[in-house]
């Protein structure tokens, strides 16, 4: 269940006592637990199987990353002429070589102690190309080394020699070949090593200074080889995924990483380490307190231009956001700014005289039950009630967000509401293994484009009406029906055809006969009549008395000449006075019926 | 889908192989007869007596016929068989069903068939007393349980299908060729307890379910073509019927102790039958207009006192089998009335159901239903497992009915109530299944 809940009672109720919280605990379990599981099941079922994409959905439009707009225009003429226009760019911008000078003006690091005057530094290119249907590693990284120099050790003025430093330049060009190509500096420093000093005084441990030096080798972080000499690292990024330069004109102080490589302890196996706590320092203390190399970078010919566009940045700025502990700095302050919205979900409960609530307060426009991120909060709400219709969602808009109140659905239909013809599509054959066969002819709705009212939150503001839930598209039965006959399924076509019409089946005729013939204190002849009367009644549904005279009437105008041909006409006279008898028919009705058959007889005896 | 696995079920080639162990849901106490001579018969007082109810096997408890001794047999019976192999399936549980397919000529191996849990496994009887597993084909439903099986072919292909069913109602048709459940028919309301195809139209399947009532179907078009049963019906499950060699009527026999002969060669079910095997139902959309018939031609319950479980035709008579230790052959009518018009011939009144019972062939130890005797392919010889794992043989073969004679084979490991058994074609192969999931092989000594 979810993992905050704070229990708020809307009446004035007695101490929240433990055993009333537990209580109170229990019926809203009691009311949501079943629904939750069901959508809990429904939403890992999604993930493993989907039976749609959400970004199809009419209201989660934003989240389909890929728009639509293009589509109109599109012709497939257009193809080949976009692609020579991009190719043409592409072979534009080569010709615009870019020169990268960078000067250096020394290396820093107050930390070290070394006799060497002169660090070696190699300056990397790194190259990140990402290409399309590649294997599983789809970016793949190449590393040219763009030159060697030797640069002085912590000289006493940055700005001493900005001009005849020692300094590598590089032209850049824009290949093509590969999409989204990204570029970065690699900045490697060699730091000869004085043989005597305790050694490895590397970033990250600078606050364990004091410590002894056995502790320190103990965590690993110590080189053994103490000729080896120290190596430093940075990286900057040139160019983005987009082919924007972000590195500008100007001087830079780049904090470095220490890159002595790491030599686990004997006997103990790999394992991550947490990275190394960056609070303890302030943003700018970094560059006094870990190892730094400074250099003037300048952009030549073609690289201004793109250099115009994002130049505002001051290279001071750049500064700090060199190497991973400023990205990270970055990061932290983005997240600052943003809006906080805040969506209270209300869970009501209980019996009708007492109503208790539980609310949980979410931040996101994550769906509770499948922690779908909805784009939107009328797409959450769309999403909450197409969804989960086991519960009822209200929206009350407040100041800061919003407050959705569930209640459980005591309406709520779990009848099937799909496509009622899917129900008899197993009836069909169709998807055989066995080749190509016939299946039963189903309707389905491929496109449906209603007319939608735009996306307005007043219509969460009150309950749904009938008419919104459970609308079916298509219509029909939605379930499965069988022949009472057979008790086979029926077939949807065969559906309209009434096969039940079973009033006098053929069967109880038989069997009224067979019952008739068993009497055994009953003559023949009446035996006869009796089995013509009952069969008259039966096929005819003569159902009150009232019937009676006219189901006399129509018995000899169907059956006088089987009467009179079985010389049963004094069997059915002393019939009509039994029903006389019974007070069924009044006397003129016998009569009238018995001349009937007078009547029949003398015109059989004409002809 | 059903899909068809072949499963290896505990396959021996030899009587070595270990002693089945005793069931779990056996349900009587096995009285061991081992100091007895076989084919003592005039001790009718020991029999078995039950321990559960609301089984399978259960029945209601009834006095019978008892003392009714019949004559021993004078002289040994000259069928002699012996048990060449026996194998037990590996679900353990009981087997109800077995079926030799007969649509095959002399010189086919025996192919058979045999229905068990949610499996019907086919094998084929080789030289040397081998069985080999071909085919096992496994429900989908856990909860199936096969009760019988029946074999016939594709009119067309000539490819042998297998028609089984059981504990749901659902009637599948398998195909060996495809290995695939090729079809299945839903609509008997409850178990279905026996299946048996037309002697005379490969198509048409009669089911016989605990609906009370009985189906023929049309295999090949899918249809349901008859439904016998209704208000002269079965008033109980149906438990067994059988055709008569030319298809033209059938008996059949149930839980309400009646036996029952249904014609088939009135117009109007001929005129319904011939229409099913025309009747495509992807073409208009009508249902198949199925025919109900309520009213058997003949039927009677003066035979068995207790839960009919098995009946055949012995050409014009009826062998019939309740639980009471006896098959009973008989037939409708007076002795000296034409068997075909006896039910024909007075019916302006009411219908004769007197009967005439000709012979009693008294066996022991078979006092639980659902034990199925069978008759070979000549009809010349009838088998019978009883509760107690012995197999009784009859030989009808003789000018007199009061001269037939029996054997009892008996197996030391075989102690399991035999359900059913079945003749290969040349009769010289005996199979029988039991509850403990064994299967038997006898071979008929020269």
């Amino acid at each position: 269940m979810r993992p905050k809940k704070r229990p708020v009672e809307r009446q004035p109720t007695p101490e929240p006592t433990p055993d009333n919280i537990e209580a109170d605990h229990e019926l809203f379990l009691q009311a949501f637990e079943k629904p939750t599981q069901i959508y809990r099941y429904l939403r890992s079922r999604h993930v493993v199987l989907p039976v749609f994409l959400p970004r199809t959905l009419h209201y989660m439009k934003e989240r389909s990353s890929v728009t639509n707009k293009k589509r109109r225009t599109f012709k497939v003429d257009s193809i080949l002429a976009s692609v020579a226009a991009k190719h043409q760019k592409d072979h534009q911008n080569r010709s615009k070589q870019d020169s990268l000078t960078v000067k250096f003006n020394g290396f820093f690091n107050h930390d070290v102690q070394t006799d060497a005057e002169h660090a070696d530094v190699e300056i990397q290119i790194l190259k990140n190309g990402h290409r399309k249907r590649k294997s599983a590693a789809s970016t793949c990284a190449s590393q040219i080394s763009l030159g060697k120099t030797r640069i002085p050790i912590n000289p006493a003025s940055s700005s001493s020699s900005p001009d005849n430093g020692p300094m590598i330049t590089h032209k850049f060009t824009h290949t093509n070949g590969s999409l989204a190509r990204s570029a970065g500096l690699f900045v490697k420093v060699t730091c000869p090593m004085r043989h005597n000093l305790p050694n490895g005084l590397c970033n990250g441990d600078l606050h364990s200074h004091d410590e002894p030096p056995q502790k320190r080798r103990k965590n690993g972080r110590v080189s053994f080889h103490e000729e080896d000499p120290l190596l430093f690292g940075a990286a900057l990024r040139v160019y983005d995924r987009n082919q924007q330069c972000l590195l500008g004109n100007g001087q830079y102080q780049v904090v470095l990483a220490d890159l002595q490589p790491l030599e686990a302890p004997p006997g103990r196996a790999a394992s991550w380490l947490s990275v190394q706590d960056t609070q303890a320092l302030e943003p700018f203390e970094v560059f006094d307190k870990l190892p730094t190399i400074k250099f003037n970078l300048r952009w030549d010919e073609g690289g201004s231009n793109s250099l115009a566009s994002n130049g505002s940045s001051s290279p001071r700025l750049s500064n700090h956001l060199s190497g991973t502990k400023a990205s990270k700095l970055r990061e932290a302050n983005q997240s600052t700014p943003r809006k906080r919205l805040k969506l209270q979900y209300v869970f009501q409960y209980g019996n009708g005289e007492l109503m208790r609530q539980q609310t949980e307060v979410r931040e996101d426009l994550r769906c509770p039950w499948c922690s779908l991120l909805c784009p939107t909060l009328f797409g959450l709400l769309k999403h909450l009630r197409l969804s989960h219709p086991r519960f009822n969602f209200i929206y009350v808009p407040q100041q800061k967000g919003g407050q959705i109140e569930v209640t459980v659905n005591d309406m709520y239909d779990g009848s099937y509401i799909g496509n009622p013809q899917d129900v008899h599509s197993h009836i069909g054959y169709a998807f055989s293994r066995l080749g190509p066969v016939r299946r039963s002819p189903v309707t389905h709705v491929i496109v449906y484009r209603p007319k939608r009212p735009g996306a307005s939150l007043t219509e969460f503001l009150e309950p749904e009406t009938d008419g919104t839930i459970n609308r079916q598209i298509v219509q029909g039965h939605n379930r499965l029906y069988y022949h009472t006959l057979t008790c086979q399924p029926m077939r949807p076509q065969e559906i309209d055809d009434d096969s039940e019409a079973e009033n006098s089946p053929p069967w109880l005729f038989k069997k009224t006969v067979v019952m008739i013939d068993e009497f055994t204190d009953v003559n023949e002849g009446e035996k006869e009549l009796m089995k013509m009367w009952n069969l008259h009644i039966m096929k005819q549904d003569y159902i009150a008395d009232c019937q009676i005279p006219k189901a006399c009437f129509k018995f000899v105008e169907e059956h006088g000449v089987e009467i009179l041909e079985k010389n049963l006409s004094r069997n059915f006279l002393i019939h009509l006075v039994n029903l006389f008898d019974f007070s069924l028919v009044r006397p003129e009705v016998v009569q009238r019926a018995f001349a009937m058959l007078e009547n029949l007889r003398d015109s059989r005896e004409v002809a | 889908m059903p899909t068809w696995s072949l499963s290896v079920s505990n396959m021996s080639d030899s009587e070595e192989s270990t002693l089945p162990s005793m069931n779990k849901r056996q349900r009587f106490s096995a009285p061991i007869y081992n100091d007895r001579s076989e084919d003592e018969m005039d001790d009718l007082s020991s029999t078995a007596s039950t321990l559960e109810e609301s089984s399978r096997s259960d029945t209601p408890t009834l006095p019978g016929r008892r003392g009714r001794v019949v004559n021993k047999p004078p002289k040994k019976c000259k069928l002699q068989f012996r048990c060449s192999n026996f194998l037990k399936e590996n679900h353990g549980q009981p087997i109800f069903g077995i079926q030799v397919n007969l649509n095959c000529s002399d010189s086919d191996p025996v192919i058979f068939a045999t229905a068990a849990h949610n499996r019907v496994s086919v094998y084929e009887c080789q030289e040397g007393g081998k069985i080999k597993l071909l085919q096992a084909y496994s429900d989908p439903s856990t909860e199936e349980n096969f009760y019988c099986c029946a074999w016939s072919f594709n009119p067309v292909t000539n490819q042998p299908i297998l028609a089984a069913a059981g504990l749901r109602g659902v009637i599948r048709v398998l195909s060996l060729s495809q290995m695939q459940c090729i079809k299945h028919f839903v609509g008997h309301g409850n178990a279905v307890n026996e299946l048996k195809f037309h002697p005379r139209n490969c198509s048409l399947l009669l089911s016989v379910s605990k609906d009370h009532t009985l189906r023929i179907w049309n295999v090949h078009t899918s249809v349901c073509v008859l439904i016998l049963g209704g208000v002269d019906g079965h008033r109980d499950e149906v438990l067994s019927a059988d055709f008569t060699l030319s298809g033209a009527r059938l008996v059949s026999c149930g839980m309400d102790h009646s036996l029952k002969i249904w014609n088939l060669d009135t117009s109007e079910i001929e005129d319904v039958i011939a229409e099913s095997s025309k009747f495509n139902p992807a073409k208009g959309s009508k249902p198949f207009p199925t025919l109900v018939n309520h009213f058997p031609d003949f039927s009677t319950r003066d035979i068995h006192k207790n839960y009919v479980d098995c009946t055949r035709w012995l050409g014009n008579l009826i062998l019939s089998k309740s639980c009471e230790n006896c098959i009973v052959c008989w037939k409708p009518g007076p002795l000296d009335a034409d068997a075909n018009t006896s039910s024909n011939n007075n019916n302006n009144n009411k219908p004769d159901d007197s009967v005439s019972v000709l012979h009693r062939f008294d066996y022991r130890d078979c006092e639980i239903w659902y034990m199925r005797f069978c008759l070979d392919y000549q009809q010349k010889m009838m088998a019978l497992g009883n509760q107690v794992g012995r197999i009784f043989l009859w030989d009808l073969d003789v000018e007199d009915p009061a001269q037939t004679k029996f054997t009892k084979l008996m197996h030391p490991k075989c102690g399991t109530a035999i359900r059913q058994t079945a003749f290969s074609k040349d009769g010289n192969t005996l199979l029988a299944v039991s509850d403990d999931a064994c299967i038997w092989r006898w071979d008929r000594v020269k």
